[in-house]
């Protein structure tokens, strides 16, 4: 599938219309019942319609960054009058009364939402098989699965379904499912995204990131929802343009920490032959970030914490669904019985991290670990302009394949730091694969904070050198 | 060193209004223990240098504003006279 700039081209040059990809778009998300990436697809009449205004728009003269371009979203950002599930039985029936900030900026420049994307219930796993409503398969091999939380996200892209997806990374949440299926997946720097209208899982690690099959689209619409918003205190102006510039890298850090023995070894093959090409052109040398390796039991200790605290708002009361009984407190928990077992284990974990006599020895000390590793990432972006690492310790893995819940977890184990050190990273797909029918691995490029722009234009720089080759 | 016994879970169950049907709650005491265990390595963690890094967001001030869309939030069902319908809060005593 074509980029924007390239379809925009040929739109100019009355090659195509929106129209015409709109009916290539429905053409692709018809098959959308082998993979399970929607939860909810908009009528193909409305979208006939949007993409028909999007035409005349154009033919009007208006040049909008996304005009009457597809998008999916994930299903934990509310879109005004869609369904807004996060994957769980306890909102199946919860519609959206306002656009999310990021949605109303994808609306304004001009982009056609083509549906809501299935997810980890409440963003909460890395495989997509703990949404309520069935998991999505890989389209690159429908066995596996697409990684998780933003699966649905990330095999709508892959699929061709939408040019490109909203994501949410609390812990490398559109990053692994990017690795997963051969696309690029983007964590902005913390607050470089509003998250008003962004259902809470872990708000201080909660970014919503870009998904996309080419590094250009990420920069163009990243471009389009950057930016300070007064309904996110959070949020803040990090600098970013629609067009990638000279990054000027010179130095890339390889984690010291990271022991390749744990790696697959097609991903050990993958991280070891990528070195090998990028220090034929940058200086690549071994960083050392002391405490890499504790990052993944900060981070579940982390966001369990928030999580048991945000979700605390679904009693049946101000949410969704309500489960009847004979008084408020026995609805609230009958009600509450319909988060699924992987919420249910995080909310108790996030309890117990916070209770009386145990909260000074987990969270205390995760938000210690938390801290070290904001350091020691300054520490080594003093010296380094960019971090490499593989996005995940394994190439996709087969739906059900995982049992163990701790399993599943140790596949954050190298997004973790990025979230809890406010960074900016991406997951870029390998692109040496020798058989390209092979399933593809993923490499993650942290930078330092605010530097989303550099960030980015550094991986347009070497996919396209990647692509001469 | 960190162990959740079945009173404890119980409790947190309780704290986070939670019942966990039959069957799960031995799985989750096993899955939580193990996870604990795991992570057990966190409790060595020593105190972090202080950074000049500001992450810190400035709160921005907390004004009620009234949501016009009310119905369209709770649904229409739920509502009586404008205002929300819940089961009885208090009980009486017996």
């Amino acid at each position: 599938m074509d980029d924007v700039k390239t379809i925009f081209s040929k739109r100019e040059a009355n090659e195509i219309t929106f129209t015409h990809l709109m009916e290539e778009t429905l053409k692709e998300l018809s098959h959308d019942d082998e993979l399970h990436a929607f939860l909810f697809i908009r009528n193909a009449d409305e979208l006939m319609a949007d993409a028909k205004a999007a035409d005349n728009a154009w033919d009007e003269g208006q040049r909008k960054p996304l005009l009457g371009i597809p998008i999916a979203i994930k299903d934990n950002m509310c879109v005004t009058g869609l369904p807004c599930t996060c994957g769980s039985k306890i909102l199946e029936h919860f519609v959206a009364p306002y656009d999310a900030t990021a949605v109303k900026k994808l609306k304004d420049a001009g982009a056609i939402i083509v549906g809501k994307t299935n997810l980890d219930e409440f963003a909460m796993g890395s495989s997509s098989e703990n949404s309520a409503f069935g998991p999505t398969r890989n389209p690159l091999d429908k066995t596996c699965s697409p990684g998780g939380s933003s699966g649905g996200s990330a095999a709508a892209v892959a699929s061709g379904m939408s040019l490109l997806a909203l994501g949410s990374d609390t812990g490398g949440s559109v990053r692994q499912p990017a690795a997963f299926t051969g696309t690029f997946g983007f964590k902005p720097s913390y607050g470089a995204i509003s998250r008003y209208g962004l259902v809470a899982f872990a708000s201080s690690l909660d970014q919503i990131g870009v998904l996309a099959k080419h590094p250009e689209d990420v920069i163009l619409a990243s471009s389009v929802l950057f930016g300070q918003d007064p309904m996110d205190s959070t949020s803040r102006d990090i600098p970013m343009a629609p067009q990638p510039e000279a990054s000027n890298v010179k130095r890339v850090g390889i984690v010291k920490e990271i022991d390749s023995n744990m790696l697959d070894k097609d991903v050990k093959h993958a991280y070891d032959s990528f070195i090998n090409y990028l220090s034929r052109t940058y200086e690549v040398v071994e960083i050392s970030i002391p405490h890499w390796e504790e990052a993944l039991a900060a981070y579940y200790f982390i966001a369990p914490a928030e999580a048991s605290s945000n979700l605390s708002r679904y009693d049946g009361v101000r949410y969704g669904t309500t489960m009847e009984a004979e008084n408020y407190s026995e609805s609230i928990r009958k009600t509450r019985n319909l988060f699924g077992e992987e919420v249910k284990r995080r909310i108790l974990l996030g309890s117990f991290a916070l209770s009386a006599g145990y909260k000074d020895a987990l969270y205390e000390k995760a938000n210690y670990l938390r801290q070290w590793l904001v350091f020691e990432f300054d520490q080594v972006f003093q010296n380094v302009d960019m971090v490499l690492t593989p996005t995940t310790p394994t190439p996709p893995f087969k739906l059900g394949e995982i049992k163990d819940p701790l399993d599943l977890y140790k596949a954050d184990l190298f997004t973790t730091p990025a979230n809890l050190a406010y960074l900016p990273a991406i997951n870029m797909p390998y692109p040496f694969q020798e058989n390209k029918k092979d399933l593809p691995i993923g490499l993650q490029f942290i930078a330092p904070f605010g530097e989303d722009h550099k960030l980015l234009s550094f991986i347009n720089e070497l996919w396209q050198g990647a692509e001469e080759l | 060193m960190f162990n959740i016994s079945p009173e404890i879970l119980k409790h947190l169950e309780e704290l986070a209004q939670l019942e966990l049907p039959e069957g799960l709650e031995e799985k989750m005491l096993q899955d939580l223990n193990h996870i604990l265990g795991t992570f057990q390595i966190i409790s060595r963690v020593e105190v972090p240098p202080e950074t000049t890094t500001a992450f810190s967001s400035p709160l921005r001030e907390d004004e009620p504003k009234s949501f016009e869309n009310a119905s369209q939030l709770l649904g229409q069902s739920r509502l009586q006279d404008g205002l929300l319908k819940v089961k009885p809060v208090l009980e009486e005593e017996d």
